[in-house]
Order: C-alpha cells, then structure tokens, then sequence
C-alpha cells in the first residue's frame, strides 16, 4: 500500500472505519483513469448516490492530481485531509496559486477531526431514499469532467 | 645654545656618556677630567677614539643599539658582530614573550634556552602541542645528567577539580569555572551553574571537611545531566561540550586524585599533547599551568630564585584576548616574584593586554602583518626608524630584543645559532612505560566507575547497533509503552501513558529515548478539534522487531 504511517494508519484508516460504521461503501486504492493513465485515489466513500472522494495529503505537492481524480471520478465532494494546520495552510497557498479558492462547495481541506465530524453531519442527513421524489433526486456532481484538467 | 655652537669634543663627550661608553675605570677618570676641565689629547683621544668606533660599528647594524649585555650565565643569542649576548639566568624570572610568524626561529630561539636553563632550574615544563618540538632535546640533557621525561597527552593523570595545595576549595571552585567556561567555550549563563555544581559536589565529597577524594568531571557531568531545575540552555551546554571531552581524554580525567602539580614541578618533563583536539589540549594545559601558579601564590612566596621554568611553543591559547577574563592571564602578573618564569611564543597579536604588561622581556622575530609590528612594537618602545627596519630587515632566526631586567633596556639585534639537533638514540619520542615509571609511581586514586563511561547518545547508539544485530535491549517499561503505541495508532502521546500504565513523566523519558535510538518517530498531528497538533508516534522497525521477539518469546 502506498503511503506512510500517519497516510495510512491515521488519517485513511479512522475515516475508513469511520465511514463503514455508517454503512457506506468504504474502497481503499481505488484505480482512476485519467487519459490514457491509470491512477489511485486513496479512499472512495459511497453512500447511496453520493460519492466522497478522500485524499491524504502530507504535503500540497500533489493537490493538481487529486483535482484531475475527483473529476476523473465526477464526485460531490473532495477531501483533501491533513495532518496539521500547518499543512493546510500550504494546501490553501497552493489552491489559490492554481486560482481555485477553497470554499467551493465539494472541495474540503480537512484535519483528520474535522473530517470525521464531517461524516458524522453528512450521514446523519442521509437516510436511505423513502420518497419517490428522493428516489429520483440526482447529487448533480460539482467538478466536471473537463471542467478541470490540471 | 644650538648644536653647532657646542664644541666637537663636548658633543663627541655627550654622545659617548648616552651610549655608556665612559663606564669603565679609565672612563670614568676621562669623566672626572673633562669636569675639571681638562681636554688635553690625551683625553681627547680616550674620549674620541671610542665614539669613532662605536660610530662605525653602530653604522653597520642599522638603528639598533649594539647591545651591552656580556656578564651573566645565560646566552641569549649572537650580536651582528658575532659576539654573544649574555645576562643572568635570573632575568627569566620576569617572564619572556616572543612573537613571530610560523618559521620565524621561535622553536630553536626556545630550544637554545633550554638547553642552557634545564641544569639551572628544579622543574622545566615544555608544552609542545603539536609537532614534536622538544623531545629531541632529550639524548642532550641526557649527557648533562637530566632526564627528560616525554609524557604523551592520554598517560597524564590529572583532575582539574583537584585542589591545589594551600588553595581552599572556595578559592578554586571559581577558577576552574572561569578556566572551564574558556576551553569549553560555554556560554556566561553556564558560569553560575557550574560554580554552584563544583561547591555542591565539594560539599557532598567532603573537601570542605577536609575530605581527599574530590570529583571528577564526570561526576560534574552526571550532576549537571541529572539537575532537573537548572537552566536548560545552560545545561545543555556544558553537557553537550563535555561529552566529547570525556570521550576523547576519559582516561586521563578518570582520577580523584591526580598527579599534584607541585610534584610535576620538580621534574624535567616535555607534554606531547599532540594528536588530541584543541579543547583538550587547552584544558590539560590549564590544568597543568593553574594549580601550580594558585598553589604559589597562595602560599606567598615571594622573591626565591627562579626554580621552575614554563616553555609554551604556542601560548595563544593561553594568553588570547579572545579568551574570557580567569586563569592564566590573571595570574601572570601574580606569579612573577613565585619563582616561576614563563616563556611563552605566540604567532601574533591577539594576547591579552596584561600579559604585554607582565613580560619583561620581550623578543620579536618575523611577522606577519604591520599590526603585530606595532603592537609589540609599542610595547618595547621601538622609535619610528626601528620600527620601519623591521618591516625590510627581519628573516628567520634574526631577533629583535629587549630586557626588562638589569641596567641595559634598549632593543637590540641578535640571532640565534644554528643547532643541528638530531636524534640520537632510536626509541621513539614518546616515552616507554619503563621511562615513566618515577611518574606512575606517584600517588593516585582512580575512578573506577567511570572506566566504561559513555554518554548517552552513545548509549542511544549502542541501542541502535544492537537492534541492528538482533539484539534486544529495551526494558520491559519501554516494551510497554512500545506496545502502547503499535496498538493505538494515532493516538496522541498524552494519551499513551494511561495505556502503558505508567507515569507521564516517566512515559516522556522512555519516549525521548525510543526517540533518540530510532524505535519511534514523532509525528504532528491535529487529533483534537481545538488546540495546536499533538504528537503522534509512529513504531519503526526496530520497535516493531521488539514486539516480535516478544510476542514469539511469549508463545515459545
């Protein structure tokens, strides 16, 4: 598995487990075409319609492949989890350079707290369909194939 | 009245009075003439004959004085002339400085000396700190019947901690603290620190009671490791300058009670302190140099006879005005008048201004730049014509010299004689255990808890190396918190110790050990929703290898 202690056992796991107590559909390393590439998200969480795609982010270096994935995949929501403030604010220093603020709905940059509490708002909300007009609701995806390329 | 207008003879009478040319007998009767009045050619000539020669002879040398010094038992050197300088060996007891840049004739100026003071003095010192200048004097004394004795760096045996005789331990703590502070290069902050540890340590061995046995550095070591309220930067600067101190001489700082200065004072002993780092080689010259200089002084000797003689090739290190204020440079004025003479050579002008004041005798040779020239210079009263011949006219082996002693204080020319001094015998310099033996046999106490002393980063080391081969040397506490940590991921280190079952601050030494031995890495990581990120340990390889071992020993 690719990343490091924190990557993968602090961040990704607590969200996993998180989320699978939830019932969502919790894929770790899932494979993502983009063109003619083959890359791997971290972690996809799907409940129902909704799909969250979670990045684990050690650093902003890689932030522009983890847009390109998110829209690869068309997801509602981005996480870009980090491991401290100070991470966060050099993710947001690299949003605004690629003029992407943070704040769009469907890009979160997230401390592991504040993205485990994000879940627990999130499913909270979500019960399964009882309606046929929620049967029917659409999540229109926010980052579009195309929209962004990188 | 102008100078044209006094007759020749008179001027001729002037100038042979200011150059002492009338001190002999005969002289002295011309004196006793020309006062009366009386200038036939007789006199005339007694008077004119000698300033003619002394004129031509003066033209010859340039704007230095033929020196006047030919009664004493030491020969200093050769005038221009080729004819030796001499003065009483008892001149040396004021101390002598000499300046010149590498390759200036220093080194043979100091072996000449030698040569001609080691039968005239009880004890002789040569401190030779890196190439080995003075142990080929050793087959030369030999056949005046003087056994030199050359003692390598690692065989001394010393404790700076040691009290000198008739020094009360009150009066040396803040010596060696202010030496200490010097070589070790310690911050001010660490002045205070150390001087309360040493009294501390003195109260707790005894020596205020009269106790013998006195710490040793590694003693103050430990103290100052284990002292919870002291000022960290403080501490951590002395221990972390310290360390490698007593890593690298241990085995000459391994003594409670070390050789006594006072019985080093009477031998005839080269230091080969070469082949060790600068720090110490400053402290063991230190160590060697202040005892005995704090002992005399206490003692209130005054005025013997020059008994013991100090040859520092490069006292730089002793007398910079880098150096902070303590040790040697305070006391050189003290020690003159103990019987202890000090000659010391040093490549420029960085030295303290009191030692310029303390040495009576001043000697220059090549340097390197004006401002060696000028200060030292200054300081001999050189006029501005003497001052620009030297710029020009200096080469190796040719010095500039003044005595501070006697009734001749002008600055003269002299060189040295060349020496071919080769060795004569073929045992190495170093000496034998067989040579040292008078040395060995002096009393000592050793502490032998401190023989297989390693610091703790070596001891981190060590850890390291032996998780590498298998060997698994954590406690069953640091197994514990090992555990802890492998078994909740990510959970803050506040939180471990309740999971390891032991104390905070215990759990916080064990972890900035795992740290330090590369069981464990610490991560920052925000675990709380408010707050600044905690610290989160990752388990490494060698941690995990232990739960390993554990686990297996376990099932076995």
């Amino acid at each position: 598995m690719r990343g490091g202690y924190i990557h993968n056992r602090v961040l990704l796991d607590h969200i996993a487990k998180k989320a699978s107590q939830f019932g969502a559909t919790v894929c770790r390393e899932v494979s993502i075409e983009i063109g003619e590439k083959v890359r791997f998200g971290d972690l996809l969480i799907q409940m129902g319609s909704r799909k969250i795609l979670v990045e684990a982010e050690m650093s902003s270096k890689r932030i522009a492949n983890d847009l390109a994935k998110a829209a690869a995949l068309e997801t509602c929501e981005l996480w870009l989890v980090v491991p401290n403030p100070r991470v966060s604010k050099s993710v947001r220093r690299k949003l605004s350079q690629m003029s992407i603020m943070p704040g769009i709905p469907g890009l979160f940059i997230l401390l592991l707290p504040q993205a485990l509490q994000r879940l627990e708002h999130l499913f909270e909300l979500i019960f399964l369909p009882n309606t046929e007009t929620e049967k029917k609701r659409k999540w229109k995806p926010i980052i579009t194939k195309g929209q962004y390329n990188g | 009245m102008a100078k044209d207008e006094i007759p020749q003879l008179i001027q001729d009478f002037i100038y042979a009075r200011d150059h002492r040319l009338l001190e002999s007998d005969v002289g002295q009767a011309v004196t006793q003439l020309m006062s009366c009045g009386v200038n036939d050619d007789l006199v005339r000539s007694l008077i004119q004959n000698p300033v003619r020669k002394h004129k031509i002879a003066q033209a010859f040398v340039g704007p230095y004085e033929l020196p006047r010094l030919s009664h004493g038992d030491l020969v200093q050197g050769i005038d221009l002339r080729g004819r030796p300088i001499r003065f009483p060996s008892k001149f040396l007891n004021g101390h002598s400085l000499t300046m010149g840049g590498t390759g200036s004739g220093k080194t043979t100026k100091s072996r000449f000396l030698i040569l001609q003071i080691a039968d005239k003095v009880i004890g002789l010192w040569c401190f030779d700190f890196v190439k080995q200048e003075f142990s080929v004097l050793k087959p030369y004394l030999a056949r005046l019947g003087i056994d030199l004795l050359i003692v390598p760096a690692r065989k001394l045996r010393l404790n700076p901690l040691q009290c000198p005789e008739h020094v009360t331990p009150t009066d040396w703590a803040p010596r060696i603290v202010d030496i200490l502070v010097q070589t070790l290069q310690l911050p001010s902050r660490a002045t205070k620190l150390l001087h309360t540890t040493i009294l501390d340590m003195y109260q707790h061995f005894g020596i205020f009671e009269g106790g013998r046995h006195y710490p040793t550095l590694f003693d103050l070591r430990e103290a100052i490791a284990a002292d919870r309220d002291a000022n960290h930067q403080a501490k951590q600067a002395v221990v972390d300058s310290l360390d490698p101190v007593l890593m690298s001489i241990g085995e000459v700082l391994r003594y409670r009670v070390g050789w006594k200065s006072q019985n080093l004072a009477k031998r005839h002993i080269v230091f080969e302190l070469g082949g060790t780092a600068e720090v110490d080689k400053n402290l063991i010259l230190n160590s060697l140099v202040l005892p005995e200089f704090a002992s005399r002084v206490a003692q209130g000797i005054s005025n013997p006879i020059m008994n013991l003689w100090l040859v520092c090739d490069e006292a730089s290190r002793l007398v910079s005005s880098k150096s902070q204020s303590g040790g040697i440079a305070d006391l050189i004025g003290l020690v003159r008048g103990t019987g202890v003479g000090l000659d010391l050579s040093i490549q420029s002008a960085d030295v303290v201004p009191s030692v310029i004041s303390n040495t009576a005798n001043k000697f220059l040779s090549r340097c390197g730049s004006a401002t060696d020239y000028d200060l030292i210079s200054a300081s001999m009263g050189l006029n501005r014509e003497q001052r620009l011949w030297l710029n020009t006219n200096l080469r190796p082996g040719l010095f500039v010299g003044q005595i501070g002693e006697g009734n001749w204080r002008q600055p003269f020319i002299f060189k040295i004689p060349k020496m071919h001094l080769k060795n004569l015998t073929n045992t190495p310099s170093a000496e034998t255990s067989d040579g040292l033996k008078d040395l060995m046999d002096l009393p000592t106490v050793i502490a032998d808890e401190f023989t297989d002393w390693r610091s703790r980063k070596s001891k981190s080391t060590d850890r390291m190396s032996a998780s590498t081969t298998g060997e698994s040397e954590v406690s069953d506490a640091e197994l514990r918190y090992i555990r802890a940590v492998v078994n909740n991921p990510g959970k803050p280190s506040s939180e471990l110790p309740k999971l390891a079952r032991m104390s905070s601050k215990r759990a916080q030494k064990i972890r900035r050990q795992l740290v330090e031995s590369g069981y464990l890495r610490e991560h920052r990581v925000s675990t709380g929703k408010r707050g600044r990120a905690a610290v989160v340990l990752e388990p490494l390889e060698p941690a995990l290898q232990a739960i390993r071992d554990m686990t297996s020993e376990a099932t076995t």
